[in-house]
């Protein structure tokens, strides 16, 4: 889980551009938008887009994007109960 | 030989020139207008932005732009496939104007021109720039030629190069450069259309998407005329007589939103062919001169940027060249340079989504987000300066990334055979 994990960490970094984030530094459970990161509607695009690109996985509904992008580690869960699906 | 004396010079009787001669004259400054044909002439660029109207204000044109009674343009109309997309600009995301005007250019830049006139500003036609000597303290001395093919000269203390697709001071000072874009080409006309479906419908903007490269501008005039356009590809109007009337015949019986309308309409104005309009240049701004609108560059009729980047390049360089002769500190790289390209590089995206598809899955998605579709019509509206709007913030990730989560969701556009 910690491997998927930095991982993720990695590339949301890379994939939104947020140089001044060291991976290191990116909680696992701090929240993606609103009051943590502050990211916002555009960004949430580009994480869908990285789920299904990286990961083929493809979101249910905007609602289900809500709960799976709360954090580092909210996206990590989702990813691992549904690869094991698969 | 006569040399007029002035503070500064503006080449060009365009909207760019007009509003940047406005704006010198507002500020207690002596400008001085030269233009190159007799107005009214026809010039492409019929429809405009709500941004254009904030300037039309701010310079004390608007008055006389409303009195003309153009055609009112509320939003903007996409059709593709028979399914519409349409933008009411009462609907967006920045605080702006909510309408604008689809005009015939040659009666409305006369309308700028005779405004600009009106102040007391020199505005003289048929002058065309011969040459340009720039001196160390950035003064210059222009030397002009008039209809009669005599010559004067005029000494300013600045230039301000709103010469258009003339490009006076590109082309002298080797400046130009290639957009960048692919070529495109248009072919259009202006119609009678007594057929012209009645209402505000029928006078509304449309824009046709034809294939994934290739669409078609309808801009009803006041005037119960219709300009039309075909814009794409080089490739696709080969296929079409070489004759301009043929041409253009053929055209129009080719689309099916056309063909009935305007089969019998006669054409007021000799059809026209415009090809690699899209340029550029390796400075805006140098010692002793600063240039605006199509002089300095220009993208392509898709969302209509040019008049609205005329006006918008034109003001803020009258004012940034205002307050460098009035002793102030001026940064034309940032202040003027990084603003424009702001807007520009914003429009661009939407520009090169247009014709790469991306920008049709976005508009003809069944699946529309009220609060992006708010936003991408910020844009539409020319206010490609507002930090706050994603969609012009981050405009070259915004789009792509919203077509791509569209056709995840398994929606494809198709275009007609």
């Amino acid at each position: 889980m910690s491997e998927l994990i930095n991982k993720l960490k990695k590339e949301v970094i890379e994939e939104l551009n947020l140089q001044d984030i060291d991976p290191s530094n990116l909680d696992e459970n701090t929240s993606l938008f609103k009051d943590g990161l502050g990211l916002d509607s555009i960004d949430a695009l580009e994480l869908i887009v990285l789920l299904q690109r990286n990961y083929g996985l493809k979101l249910a509904s905007a609602e289900e994007g809500q709960q799976v992008f709360k954090s580092i580690k909210s996206m990590a869960d989702y990813i691992q109960s549904h690869q094991s699906l698969k | 030989m006569e040399i007029k004396k002035t503070d500064v010079l503006v080449i060009g009787a365009g909207p760019a020139g007009c509003i940047a001669a406005s704006i010198v004259h507002k500020n207690g400054l002596k400008v001085h207008v030269v233009e190159k044909t007799l107005f009214p002439r026809f010039v492409i660029g019929e429809s405009l932005l709500p941004r254009v109207m904030d300037h039309l204000d701010e310079t004390g044109l608007l008055a006389d732009v409303e009195a003309a009674g153009f055609q009112k343009k509320f939003g903007a109309k996409f059709v593709l496939n028979g399914e519409v997309c349409d933008f009411n600009f009462e609907d967006q995301f920045t605080k702006g104007w909510n309408w604008t005007y689809q005009v015939p250019r040659a009666q409305f830049d006369q309308i700028l021109a005779t405004g600009v006139a009106k102040k007391g500003i020199p505005v003289e036609f048929q002058c065309g720039v011969i040459s340009i000597d720039f001196r160390e303290d950035e003064s210059s001395v222009t030397t002009i030629e008039k209809a009669d093919g005599s010559h004067y000269k005029i000494e300013a203390k600045y230039i301000i190069d709103a010469s258009g697709y003339g490009r006076v001071i590109p082309t002298l000072l080797g400046l130009n450069k290639p957009s960048g874009f692919d070529p495109r080409k248009t072919h259009f006309t202006h119609l009678k259309d007594p057929l012209r479906p009645s209402g505000t419908e029928g006078n509304r903007i449309t824009v046709i998407v034809h294939q994934k490269e290739v669409w078609i501008w309808v801009i009803p005039f006041s005037n119960g005329n219709t300009s039309v356009g075909f814009v794409g590809n080089p490739d696709f109007f080969k296929k079409f007589p070489e004759d301009t009337n043929e041409r253009m015949k053929a055209l129009i019986q080719e689309s099916d939103f056309l063909k009935d309308r305007f089969r019998d309409q006669e054409m007021v104005l000799h059809p026209r062919t415009i090809e690699g309009y899209a340029i550029t240049s390796t400075q805006f701004y140098g010692k002793g001169f600063v240039t605006v609108g199509n002089a300095t560059e220009f993208l392509d009729p898709i969302f209509s940027s040019g008049v609205t980047f005329a006006m918008e390049s034109g003001s803020t360089a009258a004012k940034l060249v205002c307050k460098k002769l009035k002793g102030g500190t001026v940064d034309f790289q940032t202040e003027y340079v990084e603003h424009m390209m702001q807007g520009i590089n914003t429009f661009r995206t939407y520009v090169s989504s247009w014709y790469n598809g991306d920008l049709h899955q976005v508009f003809f998605s069944k699946n529309q987000n009220p609060l992006f579709k708010k936003q991408i019509c910020s844009v539409l509206a020319g206010y490609v300066w507002d930090m706050e709007n994603p969609f012009v913030n981050k405009h070259n990730k915004a789009i792509p990334a919203l077509a791509e989560v569209l056709r995840m969701g398994e929606e494809t556009i198709v275009y007609p055979v």
